[in-house]
């Protein structure tokens, strides 16, 4: 049976390995190229990923085109990536793809114009892309594309510090999407360069709620503590770090313990992925929500659908030729799964440092109000109505210890700024 | 020896001419009182005659305090786990 007979019996993936032995002897024929992107279609782009710079572009179609310019961007080759990006034509169901690649280069080229064009008509288009998508996997696909453009658009107003104009944008990204509750330290960010250091805590707090227990940060506690700091409210700031040296350093010890057991088999990680969160949960509480947060991400999503997907084609069919591929899937699991973890110990430690030039400033700040006979101004209270800034369009509602869903994100604290010093009677 | 008789004479006679001999008595102040602000001493100043401390100003530390200049890695991070 030939790789066309395979792709019309709904065979994508035997069909694509059959296609790839043709291609590795003769290349890709004119005939055979629209069946080829038929079965890519099906089959997802992951399938290229072990694939070469010169194959993928040797194939001369969009997909091969598309995997490439990603990969020069990843390697800062912007350049190189927009001309691989232009032989994309908007016929492609990848353009909206394409839009969005395009738009990084540009804004990362610093052709701020260029990058705007692309995030609007991506905005724009996504939505008609959706109307004609054959499948709700396909509509999901350009709605996380539709997203994404928003997001970076949002990115590149933070860079250039146009802060209120990123929040306009980040408030594009609704909070039933995968990427929201991602986008809530960047949002949180937002509002501390905006100085309403209560806006950010506020934001800060969302991650506090039993939904989103699994999306913690380290860099969320230490903007919690710089928020305080600013507040001049030291003790706070102080009661942050040290959980965040007593919370993280246990839980990155631990983790570095399990996933230090890894080292010899390139599959490790992906067999974790496998384990039952209830036999997860027993191990440990803190793995169970960072193995949850791993299999919420889109690419997890996206590779294990295809993976599964390959494994009942390999059983069904009893396929041999698929289980290099089928490994390969797992493999690509398993190492995506491994940088996030690693990721997470990399940025605990990088931040450590942080939080400990935070602990030496309150020191510092606190040393000179003793030694210039000062004291700050207010008591500790429990915040104010009238420190919490509101848009218009948003109503004030007091938390009573439960979080609502539609709430999420959108809550503020109203602290006082303790910041005013007065003499503090006595001296030295 | 008639020269040895002479030279004798000689001598008597320088014995006769020497001073009588006096007791020296030096006697020093017992008391005696300086005035240092009196004493003028030749030349210029070319010290500070000021000997008061100036306070000064207390030295602060520009500490750098993690910030957030943009999230490129996210970008970046973003695209990569697009597929």
């Amino acid at each position: 049976m030939d790789a066309f007979e395979k792709y019309m019996g709904g065979s994508n993936y035997s069909a694509f390995v059959a296609f790839m032995t043709v291609i590795e002897k003769q290349g890709l024929s004119p005939k055979n190229k629209p069946f080829f992107k038929g079965v890519l279609k099906k089959t997802g782009l992951q399938v290229l990923n072990s694939m070469t710079d010169q194959q993928l572009v040797d194939l001369d179609i969009e997909p091969g085109y598309l995997v490439a310019a990603r990969r020069k961007l990843i390697e800062k080759k912007y350049t190189t990536a927009i001309k691989l990006l232009n032989k994309v034509t908007s016929n492609s169901y990848l353009y909206p793809e394409t839009l969005l690649l395009k738009s990084t280069a540009y804004s990362f080229l610093g052709r701020r114009a260029a990058a705007i064009w692309h995030w609007d008509l991506c905005d724009e288009l996504t939505l008609k892309y959706q109307k004609f998508a054959d499948s709700a996997e396909e509509r999901k696909y350009y709605q996380i594309i539709k997203e994404n453009c928003a997001i970076n658009y949002a990115r590149d107003a933070y860079k250039l510090q146009q802060y209120e104009k990123a929040i306009t944008l980040y408030n594009k990204v609704p909070k039933k999407s995968y990427q929201w509750p991602y986008i809530l330290l960047e949002k949180a960010w937002t509002y501390y360069q905006l100085e309403d250091f209560n806006r950010s805590l506020g934001v800060l707090l969302t991650y506090n709620s039993p939904l989103l227990e699994s999306y913690f940060s380290p860099e969320a506690e230490v903007l919690k503590a710089l928020n305080y700091f600013k507040l001049c409210l030291y003790s706070d700031s102080m009661n942050v770090i040290n959980n965040f040296y007593e919370l993280y350093k246990n839980r990155s010890e631990k983790l570095r313990e399990i996933i230090g057991k890894g080292k010899k088999d390139p599959l490790y990680y992906f067999n974790l992925t496998e384990k039952p969160i209830k036999e997860i949960e027993k191990e440990n509480r803190f793995f169970r929500n960072v193995m949850t947060k791993i299999k919420r991400s889109v690419k997890y999503s996206l590779d294990y659908q295809a993976m599964k997907k390959l494994e009942h084609e390999r059983i069904t069919l009893n396929n041999t030729d698929l289980d290099l591929l089928l490994f390969d899937f797992r493999y690509q699991i398993s190492h995506f799964t491994k940088r996030n973890m690693y990721k997470f110990i990399n940025q605990f430690h990088s931040l450590s440092k942080e939080m400990f030039n935070i602990r030496l400033e309150i020191i510092t700040k606190q040393k000179d109000l003793l030694y210039e006979q000062k004291k700050l101004s207010a008591d500790r209270s429990r915040g104010n109505k009238n420190n919490v800034s509101k848009s218009k369009y948003e109503d004030f509602w007091i938390f009573k210890d439960s979080f609502w869903a539609d709430e999420l994100g959108d809550y503020s604290l109203g602290l006082d700024s303790m910041c005013k010093t007065v003499k503090s009677g006595f001296s030295l | 020896m008639k020269l040895l008789l002479g030279l004798i004479l000689l001598s008597f006679n320088s014995f006769a001419e020497a001073p009588p001999k006096k007791n020296v008595v030096v006697k020093y102040k017992q008391y005696e009182k300086f005035d240092l602000g009196d004493l003028e001493i030749k030349g210029s100043i070319i010290a500070p005659g000021d000997l008061s401390i100036r306070e000064r100003q207390r030295k602060i530390f520009q500490r750098y305090l993690y910030n957030r200049e943009h999230f490129n890695d996210e970008v970046i991070t973003d695209l990569r786990n697009l597929r």
